[in-house]
């Protein structure tokens, strides 16, 4: 049996705008076990992001608690979720955030200098497909090519948790579903606990576990047993 | 338009901080401008009404004696309107347990409407009966406590003489009281004017019916030059020893100088300041045209022109013109007000009131409107090229590129994934990053200039007063000396060495051009009187020539062994011809120098002296030998190194505070135009700095990359801005010499050290306010949004 990489506990997140207090999210309950391919699905709004940036360390919730295995982040100093950023999580964004100043290899060895059991930044690239475009600045890559190297940046350093926000919701369907090959082969191979974030229902089928949040709170939790490969995924 | 006018109101208010700071450089130009201007015409004004309402003269003749009588025969050269015959001597005075020296000008028994009139400031003018009444220069006469009905008791000719104080005056031709003009600093303790009844004068000098000075006032419109050589002509035969008009007589030359010098600051200080403020602007709104893009792609979609949109962006420059102009002049006429208060401690001239000059206030907003507006439309021209349709579409991705230092291969494997990303980005923007380092420049050379003042005024202190006057005592005589004459000074116990020097006026001149100069011999290889070649070595005085300073061989355009016309005011002396044998080092006054043995084949009267320069066996005894020499016959001053030494010292506390004004003035212009930049760059980064706070970089690991790229531009500026101020102040100093002195200008070592750790301090300074921006970088709420 796999143990929990991550317990998400009565979290509530509230935000104060003006007189007014909106929770972007509601007590929300969920654990994450170990080489688990998860998707957290919930149309926009409905607290997803909220969620994800607390527990990628960006955020804190204002009731509730996350524990990361068995240890509690929630009372962290902001010294500490950045070392707790730095050691654990791979994030990988929408629009990919690449430095426009650093190569495509340059911008992979940039987060690699942060970690303490990095892998061969070469050996990433190459598993990403793009081993022959490492020295190409990012304005000279494709949508899809640059989400690569985001994805390629997340992984050198050997993370706990990698952490995707909508990683497809900038590319086009053909691209998106290669990522989401990438993202799923990399699950399957190397047991890495992966957290895709979505609106998309139909990407919900290659997961271990979907999570389906709306307005805050969690509706649902499955557990797929046999989940699809992603090229049998349409949408 | 009134509701986008609006729409730029609140986009201020949100980048309060940029706009403050360009908004405080603009003020700071308008301010001096204003303020120097109305300082410098209240200045002028002043001294024209002070000059013209006391008949200030236009002529002084010094002569050795002459009969009173050469006034008439003055008086009847064509073009001069009066004149007036004055006894002026020279005395020494033991006041508040000090030496100083009182300047004896005598005033008509009864008052009348003399040239160089006096202005009673308390007290009353002579009275009938008591011959030894006196008015004494105010100056003086506040700096040494006295009050009125006092007595004191100068030494003429040896002889303590009481003198009861009547009142306290002001001349105009003692506006700046300077005992000659190879002093630099008025010390109002040690040196003052004294007026004494014209008979009293007569008597106490041994002056029956004779006079030594004529001030001459001339008709308006005439040739100051042709009466001046009228009046050597007619008095010819009475001994002159010198004719110097209101550009040569030391006080009214200080003061025209010290004016003269006002203007021109207020001409080019301020444009460094509009300029710095352009290039503000200029990277500035640049940026915010192109961060606006969409919404300058929605204002012409919906139909606004090209030229209201422009003048929609343009009018940002426009609103930091106005209130610049508007601060800056208000700022600048009070400040005006208290520079012209400030300037006048050091002159006294009686101040009608400060008056507010509105001509100063329209050209300095027109100057400031077309900085600012040049700036603006320069950046903003770019809104004529953006299409509506394109505009409004996702901007393509910055472009990264190679840049020339990574084909060094050694070089750029070693610099870091951080060091990268701010070397290309400095390359990215080349433009911008070498327009700030234009604000470093400017604030690294005004940093410097202000400094190295400092180190030449020191230079030129340790030089004369070290090098070139190695004496303790110098003592002036009322009359020429003979050398036996000297053996009396020589005997006096703890004198050591005495050499004899004679100071006199000459006028010298090669052709056509001439000028009224000091000369002086001394023996042949002096050693507490010396002359100096450029790199310092004393030089012997030439038995068959003479040395002359290097601005005095410019002025008369002669060359070593080239031969000019000396003439002297002895009475009875023609023109003689003399080698120049060798150009000599002069900080103060414009001299020639020969030996006494030349001196003495030239007049043939033998080895005489004015004045005698001595050194003692021990320095404590100063004091001791200093009163011995005063109450010997014919000893009109003692004068020790130490006293003017001192003085000049105290008064330098003067020019330490204005040292302070500029390196402060740096500080704000560097910070201003830092801080400015980093915002820019931290705004159009933040998406960059954002994914680096969540890929785990902390913020110390964040910072760098604003930090270090300021770092590297000031310190590029720095490179550039040091020898830019060292050049700077060298002009500077050149043109500021006068006939009065030369300053030689000396940066040490030590000042380029200071001036790059004051630039440093300054950078981290912004860099700390920087600091608050970059913590406050939201990560959520930046990686979120779409570019």
């Amino acid at each position: 049996m796999r143990d929990p990489i991550v317990v998400v506990n009565d979290v509530t997140k509230e935000y104060t705008m003006g007189e007014i207090k909106v929770k972007a999210s509601d007590k929300m309950n969920f654990e994450i076990l170990r080489g688990e391919f998860v998707v957290v699905l919930g149309p926009s709004g409905s607290g997803k992001s909220t969620v994800l940036n607390i527990i990628g360390g960006m955020d804190r919730p204002t009731y509730g608690e996350v524990f990361v295995e068995g240890k509690s982040i929630t009372n962290y100093s902001d010294n500490e979720l950045t070392m707790y950023r730095r050691k654990n999580i791979g994030f990988v964004f929408q629009f990919y955030n690449l430095m426009s100043n650093l190569t495509a290899l340059e911008n992979v060895e940039l987060v690699r200098s942060l970690s303490d059991n990095p892998l061969k930044a070469e050996d990433i690239m190459r598993e990403v497909g793009l081993s022959d475009r490492i020295s190409n600045f990012p304005a000279q890559l494709s949508g899809g090519e640059q989400q690569r190297v985001a994805i390629a940046r997340a992984l050198v350093k050997n993370p706990l948790l990698l952490l995707c926000d909508e990683p497809t919701g900038a590319l086009d369907y053909n691209t998106g579903r290669l990522i989401l090959k990438l993202l799923y082969d990399i699950n399957k191979n190397t047991n890495k606990t992966i957290v895709v974030i979505t609106h998309n229902a139909a990407i919900a089928a290659m997961a271990d576990r979907v999570i389906r949040v709306r307005s805050g709170t969690v509706e649902a939790i499955t557990v797929n047993e046999n989940p699809e490969p992603p090229e049998r995924i349409e949408w | 338009m009134k509701i986008l006018f609006r729409n730029l109101l609140r986009d201020i208010k949100k980048s309060k901080g940029q706009f403050i700071s360009i908004l405080v450089i603009v003020v700071l130009g308008v301010t001096f401008y204003t303020a120097i201007n109305s300082a410098f015409k209240n200045l002028s004004n002043s001294s024209d009404k002070y000059y013209e309402e006391y008949r200030l003269a236009d002529i002084w003749v010094d002569l050795y004696s002459a009969p009173i009588s050469i006034k008439e025969k003055v008086e009847s050269i064509p073009n001069v309107k009066t004149a007036t015959g004055r006894i002026i001597k020279d005395a020494s005075i033991d006041i508040s347990e000090e030496n100083a020296t009182l300047r004896f000008i005598t005033l008509p028994d009864i008052k009348k409407d003399v040239v160089n009139d006096i202005v009673i400031k308390s007290g009353r003018y002579f009275s009938e009966g008591d011959s030894n009444q006196c008015l004494l220069d105010e100056d003086f006469f506040k700096a040494n406590d006295l009050k009125l009905g006092d007595y004191i008791y100068p030494i003429i000719n040896g002889n303590k003489v009481k003198l009861k104080i009547v009142g306290s005056v002001k001349s105009p031709e003692f506006v700046y009281t300077l005992k000659d003009s190879s002093e630099i600093m008025a010390d109002n303790k040690r040196f003052g004017i004294i007026y004494i009844k014209q008979s009293f004068g007569e008597a106490i000098f041994d002056f029956k019916g004779s006079i030594n000075n004529l001030s001459i006032q001339i008709s308006n419109d005439s040739d100051v030059k042709t009466v001046k050589d009228d009046v050597k002509k007619a008095l010819k035969n009475y001994g002159v020893k010198s004719v110097i008009d209101r550009e040569e007589q030391t006080s009214s030359k200080m003061i025209s100088e010290e004016i003269k010098q006002l203007k021109s600051m207020g001409g080019s200080f301020p444009v460094i300041f509009f300029m710095v403020a352009s290039v503000i602007i200029y990277i500035m709104m640049g940026r915010m045209v192109e961060n606006q893009r969409t919404q300058i792609g929605v204002l012409k979609a919906v139909g606004f022109t090209n030229t209201q949109v422009l003048t929609y962006y343009m009018s940002y420059s426009a609103i930091i013109a106005f209130c610049g102009s508007l601060i800056g002049s208000i700022i600048g006429t009070y400040m005006g007000a208290s520079m012209t208060k400030l300037y006048n401690q050091y002159f006294n001239l009686p101040l009608g009131e400060i008056k507010i000059y509105s001509e100063f206030v329209i050209p300095a907003f027109i100057l400031t409107l077309f900085f600012c507006l040049f700036a603006g439309y320069h950046s903003c021209k770019a809104i004529f090229k953006i299409m509506p349709s394109e505009a409004m579409r996702q901007k393509s991705p910055e472009s990264g590129k190679k840049i020339v230092i990574e084909r060094i291969n050694l070089i750029w494997r070693n610099i870091s994934y951080l060091g990268k990303i701010i070397a290309r980005n400095l390359f990215r923007y080349k433009k911008r990053a070498l327009l700030t380092s234009l604000g470093v420049i400017f604030s690294s050379a005004i940093l410097l200039v202000a400094l190295s003042m400092g180190d030449s005024m020191n230079f030129m202190i340790q030089q004369q007063y070290g090098n070139i006057q190695n004496y303790d005592i110098k003592v002036k005589f009322s009359k020429l000396m003979s050398i036996e004459d000297l053996n009396n000074i020589k005997n006096i116990t703890h004198v050591k060495e005495l050499e004899p020097v004679l100071e006199t006026g000459v006028e010298i001149s090669n052709g056509w051009k001439h000028k009224d100069v000091g000369f002086t011999a001394l023996i042949k290889e002096p050693q507490m009187y010396k002359v100096e070649d450029k790199s310092g070595n004393a030089i012997s005085l030439p038995q068959n020539g003479i040395l002359i300073s290097e601005k005095l061989a410019n002025t008369l355009g002669v060359k070593v062994n080239d031969s000019v016309n000396i003439k002297f005011y002895f009475p009875g002396k023609e023109k003689k011809e003399m080698i120049v044998k060798g150009i000599v080092v002069q900080y103060l006054g414009l001299s020639t120098y020969t030996s006494m043995d030349n001196l003495n084949s030239l007049l043939g009267e033998g080895t005489i002296a004015s004045s005698a320069v001595l050194k003692l066996d021990n320095t404590n005894a100063e004091n001791e030998v200093k009163d011995k020499l005063r109450n010997m016959p014919n000893v009109m001053s003692v004068d020790s190194k130490t006293d003017s030494l001192n003085a000049l010292l105290k008064t330098m506390g003067a020019m330490q505070a204005s040292i302070g004004v500029y390196i402060m003035l740096a500080g704000i212009l560097l910070i201003a135009v830092l801080y400015n930049i980093a915002t820019i760059n931290i705004f159009e980064r933040q998406r960059e700095l954002a994914t680096l706070k969540v890929l785990g970089f902390n913020n110390n690991e964040v910072k760098k990359l604003i930090f270090n790229e300021n770092y590297i531009i000031v310190i590029f500026g720095m490179i550039i801005g040091l020898p830019v101020g060292k050049w700077l102040g060298a002009s500077l100093m050149a043109s500021s010499s006068t006939d009065a002195y030369t300053i030689p200008y000396v940066v040490e070592f030590k000042t380029y050290i200071i001036s790059i750790i004051l630039t440093l301090v300054f950078t981290a300074i912004t860099n700390l306010t920087l600091m608050k921006k970059i913590k406050a970088l939201d990560m959520i709420e930046v990686l979120k949004n779409k570019e």
